[in-house]
C-alpha cells in the first residue's frame, strides 16, 4: 500500500509545529487548513495555543512549550488532523457569504486597465466583465496587512508586471500581475497592472475582524462607476 | 514637557528607537507582523528589575546612543547590550533597579557589545494598544506612537501597570545566570532541522552546519543577514509554495545567502527553511552586531524544548538579588528629621562609587551620591 505524503505533521522550531496538506495551491488543500484551524481553536488545545498562521497549504501552530511538548501536541493535532481528513467531503464551505467589493474600472482609477485589454487581445469591457464575473478564493493574507492573495483569476486577462513598479500605488487600487489579481490594502509602491478602485477601506485596525476579504473565503469584484466611487469614499 | 506628570521625553533617539512589548499575536491570519521584542531576556529582566508584567510595552534602542528625561522620579532598569549609563554625568549600571530623578537627564552610550539595548519604566509606557499590542511595525505603519519609531522631542505617558508585587527596590540586580554570557562570540548557534531541511542536499546541510557566516549590514528587525558560503538551494530551486514563517526561521533564497527571520518577519514566506534558531539561542543572535562571525550546530527539537523551559525559567521564576548593605540612620536636614535608608548595590565592581539614598517619607525618591571615603567596616 503506497500511504499518501500528506498530511504530514512535523516541528517548524522547539515551539511550533507545522501541518502540511500539500505543496500546491489548491481549492480542496486550502480549505482543508481552515478546517483544521477551526477545529483547533474548538478544541482543549487551544489554551496551550500561542497562535495559529495559515497558508495555502499549511497550517503552523506556536504553542507554549510550558505547557505541551513536540510528542504531546504531535499527538493531539494528529487526532484532530484525522477528523478533519474525514470530514474533507463536509468541510464547511466559509465562502457561503460572498463578499462583494466594489471597484470603479479604469480612467485615472484603473490607469493599465487598456494595457490588460491589448495584451489579451480583448476590449477594456470584455476585461471588465471578464474580472467582475468571476469568485476568487482568498488563499491567505500576507505580504502586508490585508493583502489578499487571491487563486481563480481568468487566464485571458493575464497580464505581465510594469517592467518599472510605481513608487506609490493608492490604497485599494485593484491589480493584476501575470495570472494572479489582488488589491493593495494600503498605500504602497507596486508593480502590478492596476485596472481599478475600491471605495471601502479593505483593513482597518480598528475594525473585527480587521481584515474585509477573510482567509479561507470567497469574494468578487462588482463594477461601479466613478460617481459611484467618488460617493461611496467621500461618505467611508 | 506635558503638564500634567508622569511622562518620560525622547531628547536623542539615536540609530532607531521603538516601543515595543511581546508582540502583537493572533492578527498574523489578517497579513499583520508580530513584531515585539527581538532580545527576549532582557526585554523580560528589563520588566522585571521594575516590578512590571513581562508584557509592559519598553523602549527598544538600536545601538543606543540615546537620552531621555523624566518629569517625575521615576525607577528605570536598562537591559541589552554593553552599554554606559548615566544620569547628569553619574555612571549607572545596567541589569540593575535604577532611579532618576525628575528632570535629570539618562544618557546611554552606544554598545562596546551587542546591538539593542532596552529601557523599562516603572508602570510602562503608555500608549494605546492596536490589535491587542503596543509593539511597533515600522514597515506598516502599526502600533507604537503613531506607528513610527520614535524621533526626539516625543513625549510618552508612564502607565500603572504593575506584576502585583512590591516594585524591586534601587539597587536590586539580576543574579549572573540572568544576564547573558551569549555574547561570547565562538558559540555556536544552536538550531534544529527545518521544515524544508530534507528537502536540501548533502552539501547544502554540511555547508551550512560547518560554515562561518559573518551577520551582514542589511541586517534589520525583520531578519538577519548572513554573507559567507552560499548554500545550494533545494534542486536549483529557492522558492516553495508559500509557507508560514515563524521567529528564527533560517531560510535560503535565490542567491544562497541565509536569512534568519526575527520579529518584523512577514507572517509568511516563500523561501525554502533549512533550519529554526532555538528559543534560548535567539537573544545571543539578535546580539550579534554586523560583521560578528556566526556557526551553527543541529540539536534535536526535544533537547530544544528542555532548553526552552530552562530559558523561560530563569528568565521568569528564578528571584532577583536584594540590594545588600541596606541600613538605616537619620538625618537633619532644615530643622526635618528624616529616616534614610542607605542602599548598597550588590555587586561593587565599578559600582562603589554610587551610593542610592531611600528617604522614607517619600520612598520612591533616590538621590546618587559619590562616596568619598571607604568606610572600614
Amino acid at each position: 500500500m503506497i500511504l499518501s505524503e500528506y498530511p504530514r505533521i512535523l516541528p517548524a522550531n522547539d515551539s511550533s509545529v507545522l501541518i502540511e496538506f500539500g505543496d500546491s495551491i489548491d481549492y480542496a488543500i486550502n480549505a482543508q487548513v481552515y478546517a483544521l484551524q477551526t477545529e483547533i481553536e474548538n478544541s482543549n488545545l487551544v489554551d496551550a495555543v500561542i497562535e495559529t498562521i495559515p497558508s495555502y497549504r499549511s497550517l503552523l501552530v506556536e504553542y507554549d512549550v510550558g505547557r505541551l511538548n513536540y510528542g504531546g501536541i504531535r499527538d493531539q493535532v494528529s487526532a484532530l488532523v484525522e477528523r478533519t481528513t474525514v470530514m474533507e467531503a463536509t468541510i464547511p464551505d466559509q465562502a457561503s457569504e460572498l463578499r462583494k467589493i466594489p471597484v470603479a474600472y479604469g480612467g485615472e482609477l484603473g490607469p493599465d486597465l487598456e494595457t490588460v485589454a491589448e495584451h489579451g487581445g480583448l476590449d477594456i469591457e470584455e476585461v471588465i466583465a471578464i474580472h467582475s464575473g468571476t469568485e476568487y478564493h482568498v488563499f491567505m493574507l500576507g505580504f502586508a496587512p490585508g493583502f489578499p492573495y487571491l487563486g481563480g483569476m481568468d487566464e485571458r486577462i493575464a497580464c505581465p508586471r510594469l517592467s518599472t513598479p510605481r513608487t506609490r500605488v493608492p490604497a485599494g487600487s485593484v491589480g493584476i500581475a501575470e495570472s494572479q489579481t489582488g488589491v493593495y490594502p494600503n498605500e504602497s509602491p507596486g508593480g502590478w497592472q492596476l485596472i481599478g478602485r475600491t471605495p471601502i477601506a479593505l483593513f482597518e485596525v480598528d475594525a473585527d475582524p480587521p481584515a474585509v476579504m477573510l482567509p479561507g473565503t470567497q469574494v468578487n469584484f462588482v463594477p461601479i462607476s466613478h460617481q459611484e466611487y467618488e460617493d461611496m469614499a467621500r461618505s467611508d | 514637557m506635558a503638564t500634567s506628570k508622569l511622562n518620560v521625553e525622547v531628547l536623542t533617539a539615536g540609530s532607531r528607537l521603538t516601543i515595543q512589548d511581546l508582540g502583537r499575536r493572533g492578527s498574523q491570519r489578517f497579513g499583520v507582523s508580530v513584531s515585539g521584542v527581538l532580545d527576549l531576556q532582557a526585554a523580560v529582566l528589563a520588566n522585571r528589575l521594575v516590578g512590571n508584567p513581562a508584557s509592559s510595552a519598553v523602549f527598544e534602542s538600536l545601538f543606543g546612543g540615546m537620552s531621555l528625561v523624566f518629569d517625575t522620579d521615576a525607577k528605570i532598569a536598562v537591559t541589552g547590550a554593553e552599554v554606559t549609563v548615566d544620569v547628569d554625568g553619574h555612571v549607572l549600571p545596567i541589569w540593575e533597579t535604577l532611579m532618576v530623578p525628575a528632570n535629570a537627564v539618562l544618557n546611554i552610550s552606544v554598545p562596546t557589545a551587542g546591538l539593542y539595548v532596552y529601557v523599562a519604566v516603572a508602570g510602562g509606557l503608555d500608549i494605546p494598544l492596536v490589535l491587542e499590542s503596543r509593539s511597533t511595525h515600522a514597515a506598516s505603519g502599526i502600533g507604537g506612537l503613531d506607528g513610527r519609531a520614535l524621533t526626539a522631542g516625543d513625549i510618552l505617558k508612564i502607565g500603572d501597570e504593575t506584576n502585583g508585587n512590591a516594585r524591586p527596590s534601587a539597587g536590586t540586580t539580576c543574579p549572573d545566570i540572568m544576564v547573558p554570557v551569549c555574547r561570547e562570540t565562538d558559540q555556536r548557534i544552536r538550531v534544529t532541522a527545518g521544515p524544508q531541511f530534507d528537502a536540501f542536499d548533502d552539501d547544502a546541510k554540511s555547508s551550512f552546519l560547518t560554515s562561518n557566516f559573518t551577520i551582514s549590514n542589511l541586517t534589520d528587525r525583520q531578519g538577519a543577514r548572513l554573507n559567507g558560503v552560499e548554500i545550494p538551494t533545494i534542486g536549483g530551486k529557492h522558492d516553495i509554495v508559500s509557507d508560514p514563517a515563524y521567529m528564527g526561521a533560517v531560510q535560503v533564497p535565490a542567491d544562497g545567502k541565509p536569512i534568519i527571520l526575527l520579529a518584523d518577519r512577514q507572517p509568511t514566506g516563500g523561501y525554502a527553511k533549512i533550519a529554526s534558531v532555538i528559543s534560548a539561542d535567539l537573544p545571543s543572535v539578535v546580539q550579534k552586531a554586523p560583521g560578528s562571525d556566526i556557526a551553527f550546530e543541529m540539536i534535536e527539537v526535544e533537547q530544544a524544548q528542555e532548553l526552552a523551559r530552562e530559558f523561560n525559567s530563569i528568565i521568569l521564576d528564578v528571584p532577583l538579588q536584594e540590594p545588600l548593605n541596606t541600613y538605616a540612620t537619620r538625618l537633619d536636614i532644615d530643622g526635618e528629621t528624616y529616616n534614610i535608608h542607605l542602599v548598597r548595590p550588590t555587586n561593587v565592581s565599578n559600582r562603589d562609587e554610587i551610593i542610592y539614598v531611600d528617604f522614607d517619607e517619600k520612598p520612591e525618591i533616590v538621590a546618587v551620591v559619590e562616596v568619598l571615603e571607604e568606610s572600614s567596616e
